[in-house]
């Protein structure tokens, strides 16, 4: 006995709104992870370049533990691990709300931000020291000099693995199912468990990953030329 | 870029090739072979799940698949699978047949065939005792837990459009998620809801309530198109339930005093 | 009261001395070169001045105030003393235009249009006025000193502070630059210039000091510093830079 594939069965009808219902929702925890993720991985890597020594280390073991710790248990350290923190009324509170989504988010965002923040920190020792030392003789204070002068020519340098983190967070968002969060990998396996074709649900999902990787990917490289790489030749 | 896609795209156009063609007749295979190769589970007590003394795997299903192997005069060979790999078992014939808690649904017909109904349950929920849900209808506006791979999500949805599901992955994890208060109740086939309940250390604090928001008729997984190995498993369930063997079986596991204690209300189709 | 005053400062990188105990004035509106051997710790006193580097003895007093007095807020100092540096510097992501603004705009909250009004005034007295489009790659070396220039006069600070502004250049851009420092001079404004152009030192210093192991060996103005070195060592510096 072979497997049936049935292609239609999985992209028209119910179903097909399912993928569609779930790539939306891929869509919209990656991109706002994605957002979140650079803003806290750069606040992150500016501590550590601070020479302020206790901000250097807590950036330092924040970096350290949430790289080396699998992110499938950071996702339930947040949404299972808070209730014995939170005070009772703070976890009603949450429980009432789409949570989960919230949780996926912190989850995917802290985790790749200690990886951004390393990408980063990298890209600014690639920038020469005396870029920091002549926009702070010009009076501009450590984090004036970051923001106006070494992150945005950092920024140029890390492009390259800023987009291989992107992906991996858009990749790595399939984890969020594990606590509901309706995503892609999810609507799938829900095709799967009701119609017993997972290879199909699973190709058109594969489909649908790679092509949100390859816009993302297009997308970076298209700002970095036009806009970032254009302005200074 | 381009190239990278392309060959991503071979690979996958390889391996669904590869899902290989098996022979027919299943029925003769097995029986020159001397040996049915049963998929099951190894963590859904007490259906099918590894014994913590003898380290073998035990349960209502593996005692069913046993009288099958004896009724066809072989010996019977266990292999565990999970929701998602007892399908591309059985269709690459890695598996003869598969007792594996599955729901009997039309739209999983065109991959695979079932058996009789082995096992009637339906789906329920469990709720904290005196949490203010009795049945379905007052899900409205609540979270609810199920675990992915089951059917049970798209049931309670039905029977309550107000209410939001959150799937977990395994049912200790929704149960966590139940005692938290992230969800109000939580919901899948009643036989698996009584482990759960008898799971925690206080089992008198949860319930099971409201009417069956779906029948859950458990079938065996057989290959599709196998008339021949369909009728001897489906008369070798008959014989069982006729010479009362399913009922001593069902009693083992379910019986009155048993830990997962689930009276027997259904009755088999028997052809006369 | 003299615009900058160095008291017996000293620095150590680990185990080398670089600033013995150095000691000396500036007056507002003085030109002083210093010059001498490489290593002689002319350029780390400079960069003292504005805090760049620091030193673990003495004092250095800017406008009569201790530049680490607790009462001091560094970025503020900053603005008040320009530097130029060797290697220009300038930040190769932003126009010519942007690259003179930046500070002002950010540090001293000066509106944007009043502060591109005074970044093209000053790149019209460096004489580049038609660069300010440009980015900083696209200029010849000369060009970019200039641009490094008018970007510490936008601050406009009250001391500017030069350090080798003409070794990183080729010997045809030299007088480009050293004419607009010379001008800068003639307006009055109180430099101190490590360099080895010792034309620009007779021309426009009004004391050029000569700085050896850390320690400043002699001082005096240019008239009589090259005519009449009293050390050996100062005689035999000018002897092979001249």
């Amino acid at each position: 006995m072979a497997y049936n594939f049935d292609f239609g069965q999985v992209i028209s009808g119910e179903y097909g709104q399912w993928l569609v219902s779930g790539l939306v929702t891929t869509l919209h925890i990656s991109a706002v992870s994605i957002v979140l993720s650079l803003a806290l991985g750069t606040a992150v890597a500016v501590l550590r370049l601070s020479k302020v020594r206790p901000l250097v280390w807590a950036s330092a073991a924040y970096t350290e533990f949430f790289r080396n710790t699998p992110l499938l248990v950071q996702i339930f350290f947040w949404y299972f691990g808070s209730y014995n923190v939170l005070p009772t009324a703070v976890n009603d509170w949450l429980a009432r709300r789409d949570f989960e989504f919230a949780c996926g988010v912190i989850a995917l965002t802290v985790y790749t931000s200690a990886f951004i923040a390393e990408e980063i920190r990298s890209g600014v020792f690639s920038i020469p020291k005396t870029q920091l030392e002549a926009s702070r003789a010009c009076g501009l204070s450590f984090l004036q000099a970051m923001a106006y002068v070494i992150l945005p020519q950092a920024f140029r340098v890390v492009i390259p693995p800023l987009i291989s983190q992107f992906l991996n967070l858009i990749k790595n968002s399939s984890l969020v199912m594990t606590i509901g969060v309706m995503d892609l990998t999810y609507m799938a396996r829900q095709i799967e468990a009701h119609t017993f074709h997972g290879f199909e649900a699973f190709t058109v999902s594969t489909a649908m990953y790679l092509c949100i990787s390859l816009m993302v990917s297009l997308g970076v490289n298209l700002y970095n030329r036009r806009v970032l790489h254009a302005r200074a030749r | 870029m381009r190239k990278a896609a392309w060959i991503s795209a071979a690979v996958c156009l390889a391996v669904l090739c590869a899902a290989p063609f098996a022979t027919a007749g299943k029925l003769d295979d097995v029986k020159s072979r001397g040996v049915l190769v049963a998929g099951v589970k190894d963590s859904q007590p007490p259906f099918g799940y590894v014994d913590e003394k003898t380290n073998q795997i035990v349960g209502f299903e593996i005692d069913l698949m046993e009288a099958l192997a004896k009724r066809l005069g072989v010996k019977l060979e266990l292999k565990p699978v999970t929701s998602s790999t007892r399908i591309p078992m059985l269709a690459q014939g890695a598996v003869d047949i598969v007792a594996a808690t599955m729901t009997h649904k039309k739209e999983r017909e065109d991959q695979i065939d079932f058996s009789i109904t082995y096992f009637m349950t339906g789906q329920k929920l469990l709720v904290k005792k005196g949490g203010g849900v009795a049945s379905a209808a007052d899900l409205a506006g609540k979270k609810v837990a199920s675990v992915k791979g089951s059917t049970s999500e798209q049931n309670v949805k039905k029977a309550q459009p107000g209410c939001t599901v959150i799937s977990f992955e395994t049912y200790p994890e929704a149960f966590l998620a139940l005692k938290q208060g992230k969800v109000q109740a939580m919901t899948t086939d009643e036989s698996i809801l009584v482990g759960i309940r008898n799971s925690d250390d206080n089992p008198e604090a949860w319930e099971i309530v409201g009417d069956y928001i779906s029948p859950e008729p458990y079938g065996l997984g057989l290959p599709e198109n196998d008339s021949d190995f369909r009728d001897a498993v489906n008369l070798a369930l008959m014989d069982m339930w006729e010479t009362g063997e399913y009922q001593k079986i069902y009693e083992k596991w379910f019986g009155p005093g048993k830990k997962d204690h689930l009276p027997l209300t259904w009755k088999m189709e028997l052809w006369p | 009261m003299p615009m900058i005053e160095f008291h017996n400062v000293h620095k150590w990188y680990g185990d080398f001395h670089v600033l013995k105990g150095v000691t000396d004035a500036v007056e507002p509106g003085e030109v002083l070169v210093i010059c001498g051997p490489s290593g002689s710790g002319k350029s780390t006193l400079i960069r003292c001045v504005n805090r760049l580097e620091e030193y673990q003895k003495g004092h250095i007093l800017f406008e009569g105030r201790d530049i680490h007095g607790d009462d001091v807020d560094v970025n503020r100092l900053r603005c008040d003393i320009g530097i130029v540096f060797q290697q220009f510097n300038l930040y190769p992501h932003l126009s010519v235009l942007k690259n003179i603004t930046l500070a002002p705009v950010k540090v001293k909250k000066t509106p944007r249009a009043e502060a591109e009004e005074l970044a093209l005034a000053l790149l019209e007295r460096v004489g580049i006025h038609a660069q300010a489009k440009k980015f900083p790659a696209e200029l010849s070396g000369g060009q970019q000193q200039r641009v490094a220039i008018a970007r510490a006069l936008a601050m406009r600070p009250k001391v500017m502070l030069f350090d080798e502004p003409t070794s990183a250049l080729d010997p045809e851009m030299i007088n480009e630059v050293l004419n607009v420092m010379k001008d800068l001079a003639r307006d009055g404004m109180t430099m101190l210039c490590v360099t080895h152009e010792m034309g620009f030192a007779r021309e426009v210093a009004d004391r050029v000091v000569f700085m050896d192991h850390g320690e400043i060996l002699e001082g005096a103005p240019p008239g009589e510093f090259f005519g009449n070195p009293r050390h050996d060592r100062t005689r035999l510096f000018l002897k092979e830079i001249l």
